[in-house]
């Protein structure tokens, strides 16, 4: 996958965060629930995405995930692309180890 | 807000928290200690018991001249990682011998309750309707591998039982 | 009377809990069952939204749970290193029954997993405490983990066992009521030799145990060290303190902390920042102050309660053996890998006829400490068989066999190559010091786990290793340095340029006796470029060094100049 290089202060966005009780990482899907796979995000731009933001917050108070925030992706055929390194690295799980499979292939 | 003692015990509370400007009451009258060190003299004169409230950065020994007239000292807990209270309330009972009663105030949790108790403070101030939740924090322990400051048996032991004040 | 004394271990115990670790007794046991409790109710409280997650996180930490980037991570705390065989086999358990099937071992000695769920935790912490394990105060504004020499007890330059002082701080620190909301982590560790293996310039609080001409034990004590983004060494408190004063002036040093340590900002938190800004002069008068006027009786550690805890660690019944084995000998001629790993991977034991084996967990382009519930089961099996059922965890993330006959080597290895964990590279150049990086943590700027493999693929000729010799390389993915880069001979440094990963190197730190910070050597280099930069370095000491000069020596005779030259070209 292309390096790819700065943050991009405008474009479209998607909710991530962890879940609570597990820890895992999850992204904010359409129908308003979250989803382990960053295929199912939905994207946001523009006024949308404060609507979404009030959304991840109430899921947050209810105990279901802890700390959502967004981050800026690039539309991608079979799933939105994380602009940074670190948001990549969630997406697709470590890139070393035993739980890198899901890196590889998509390298 | 309740009052919780050693043992989980409710007590009332008989202070009055007093503004820096309000005039003061007839009874007990809790004030900021700057107050205190603004008004110094008229308090000298003053008959009704004086409680001071201190903020997580007061230095314990700019309280000590006046831990002889007051009968509560009242740490503020601005958050409860805030750990300051703890070494105020012990240095207060170690190091100026004080035997008045110390307070936790502001925003402390059940799981600093024994804590709080194991270093010298007297009572602990809670929000209403959650004493089941403080009580329960007291039922965990029974043990401990640290003196109370009450505690007159030395250190080198290194293990006791906690006293049936701070446990349930 | 409310005392309850410290038992002392049966003698007559079997073979399996004749390891030198602490022996639980009631007490220690209940107190560890009723820890898992108020966990377990924390948690229930967390889930049940009646404590925020501001709450709950410095509660959580306590326990050793971080949340990051895929899943929670529990650290379990590994008491200055020391684990039986069944608390090794225990953490296979959990590798296997609760994570991903491994473990990773890191600097402060202790282990990590990167896959827990908040709500398993306290089943976790559950079936640690049956073989009397635990993951209390391994992370969180509270005094961590106290580490030590992973020789402890068996090197042959020891003065004192530091593990008997580091179990009594650990008692001590245990839910210090006083302590356990302290401005910002606190680090302690003590070394029993002269040759500094516990790194103690580098810690909140450092102790070198010695003794005065009457054999008695006292304390050189430090304060102030530590990494991260302002990295500093530890100024010297006292000269000496005698053993019966040092809980007493732990005491001190930490109420003048806990009242002081700046809050405000979590950057400037530190023990070594309050001991810089007030200077050390007037730091030692704080904590000297605080340590005469608090009630000496009271903190007093009496010689009975050191004697009962000493007797946990004495030596193992060691046999009388020859210096020299004929067997062992006979093998190194006669196999040179296994002369080769031998001259390595062990370290000089105090008993004739013994040796410690390091068992490399560096092996040839993989992940830095990481260890797999089979290869930790096999190292128990070792364990059992060859040491005493001991096993220890070191600063360079290896695992230590402290007891080992000479005769039993050449077995020892042959079950170490099967299981991978006989790379004959200790303190070489592939033995790197790596944290987690950004393939997990959420503090992260880069990764370092791909960076420590691809050196360790670019270096794997172990002639070249052992040609270039001594070199300690340590990679940590961010400033807050948990792979001690600033220590490094060579330091690689992860940032974050415009969204790209960056590393900056430095050169020339020491943890050890001659303790120092390395010095940046220039511009960061490229996620692609750095694996280069290293070797360049490399050459450049080849090129510079003198007969038997190691690292460390070649570069503090030429200095930084030679380097940067060939990095970046002449000025």
């Amino acid at each position: 996958m292309e390096s790819t290089g700065k943050r991009r202060s405008t474009g479209p966005v998607v909710f991530t965060a962890n879940r609570l009780r597990d820890g895992r990482a999850v992204w904010l899907a359409a129908g308003d629930r979250w989803s382990e796979s960053i295929a199912d995000a939905e994207l946001y731009e523009g006024e949308a995405v404060e609507l979404a933001r009030a959304r991840a917050d109430a899921w947050a108070k209810r105990q279901i995930v802890v700390g959502p925030y967004d981050i800026a992706v690039e539309p991608g055929a079979a799933a939105p692309s994380p602009v940074t390194m670190r948001e990549r690295i969630r997406a697709l799980g470590p890139s070393v180890g035993p739980d890198s499979a899901q890196w590889r292939a998509a390298e | 807000m309740a009052l919780l003692e050693a043992a989980g015990r409710a007590v009332e509370d008989i202070w009055t928290k007093v503004d820096d400007d309000a005039p003061l009451p007839a009874g007990p009258a809790l004030i900021s200690f700057a107050r205190l060190e603004r008004d110094k003299d008229l308090l000298a004169a003053r008959d009704a018991p004086l409680g001071i409230i201190v903020s997580s950065k007061t230095k314990p020994e700019d309280l000590a001249p006046y831990l002889d007239r007051a009968s509560l000292v009242a740490i503020q807990f601005p958050v409860s990682k805030d750990g300051r209270g703890f070494t105020i309330a012990r240095a207060l009972r170690e190091r100026f011998g004080y035997k008045g009663e110390i307070r936790a105030i502001g925003h402390v949790l059940p799981d600093q309750y024994v804590h709080l108790l194991r270093v010298g403070f007297s009572n602990v101030e809670v929000r209403d309707g959650t004493e089941s939740r403080w009580r329960e924090a007291l039922s965990f322990y029974d043990v401990a591998y640290q003196p109370a400051i009450t505690d007159d048996h030395p250190l080198s032991l290194m293990r006791r039982r906690l006293a049936d004040t701070e446990r349930r | 009377m409310n005392l309850l004394a410290q038992t002392i271990p049966d003698d007559d115990a079997d073979l399996q809990s004749r390891a030198g670790i602490y022996h639980y007794d009631e007490f220690d046991r209940a107190f560890l069952r009723q820890r898992v409790a108020e966990f377990r109710w924390q948690v229930e409280r967390r889930l049940a939204g009646e404590l925020t997650e501001d709450e709950f996180r410095p509660l959580r930490l306590m326990n050793g749970l971080y949340l990051q980037l895929h899943a929670y991570m529990l650290r379990v705390a590994i008491p200055y290193g020391l684990l039986s065989s069944a608390q090794v086999r225990q953490l296979a358990y959990v590798a296997r029954s609760f994570d991903r099937g491994f473990g990773h071992f890191t600097t402060r000695q202790n282990i990590q997993y990167h896959w827990a769920k908040l709500e398993k935790v306290p089943d976790v912490l559950a079936a640690l405490a049956e073989v009397d394990m635990h993951a209390i105060q391994t992370s969180g504004n509270c005094i961590r983990n106290v580490t030590t020499d992973e020789f402890a007890g068996a090197a042959a330059d020891e003065v004192v066992d530091p593990r008997i002082y580091a179990e009594i701080l650990r008692q001590w620190s245990t839910r210090h009521p006083e302590f356990v909301f302290l401005p910002r982590k606190f680090k302690i560790a003590i070394t029993g030799a002269p040759h500094d293996r516990a790194a103690v310039k580098i810690h909140d609080i450092g102790l070198i145990a010695k003794r005065n001409e009457a054999g008695e034990v006292g304390f050189e004590v430090y304060s102030g060290g530590g990494l991260g983004r302002i990295p500093i060494l530890a100024v010297k408190l006292r000269d000496w303190v005698a053993e019966h004063e040092l809980i007493a002036y732990m005491e001190a040093i930490l109420r003048v902390y806990n009242a002081l340590g700046g809050r405000e900002n979590i950057h400037k938190a530190r023990i070594k920042i309050l001991a810089r800004d007030m200077g050390r002069d007037h730091f030692v008068e704080l904590v000297e102050e605080e340590f005469a006027r608090l009630p000496r009786d009271k903190f007093a550690l009496e010689p009975e309660i050191v004697a009962a805890i000493a007797r946990h660690f004495a030596p193992p019944p060691f046999e009388t053996l020859p210096a020299i084995s004929e067997s062992f000998e006979r093998h190194c001629r006669e196999v040179p890998a296994f002369a080769t790993w031998a001259k390595q991977n062990t370290h000089p034991h105090k008993q004739p006829g013994y040796t410690s084996v390091v068992i490399s967990l560096k092996p040839s382009g993989g992940v830095p400490g990481d260890c797999t519930a089979e290869q930790m089961e096999a190292v128990a099996d070792l364990a059992d068989r060859y040491s005493f059922s001991e096993t220890r965890v070191t600063h360079a993330q290896n695992l230590v066999l402290a007891h080992v006959r000479k005769d039993d080597l050449f077995d020892i290895w042959q079950v170490l190559q099967d299981e991978g964990l006989a790379t004959a590279n200790v303190g070489l150049i592939t033995d790197i010091i790596s944290c987690p990086g950004l393939d997990y943590c959420a503090l992260a700027n880069a990764r370092s786990i791909p960076i420590a493999q691809r050196i360790s693929e670019r270096f794997a000729d172990l002639k070249r290793q052992h040609d270039i010799g001594e070199i300690f390389v340590n990679i940590s993915g961010c400033i807050n340095a948990c792979g001690h880069h600033h220590v490094g001979h060579i330091g690689i440094l992860g940032v974050d340029k415009k969204g790209e990963e960056y590393y900056q190197l430095t050169l020339g730190g020491s943890a050890v006796k001659d303790a120092a910070i390395g010095e940046i050597v220039g511009h960061s280099f490229s996620y692609d470029e750095v694996v280069d930069a290293v070797e360049t370095i490399v050459k450049v000491y080849i090129a510079q060094r003198n007969d038997g000069e190691r690292f460390l020596e070649t570069y503090r005779r030429v200095g930084l100049a030679p380097f940067k030259e060939a990095l970046y070209g002449a000025a």
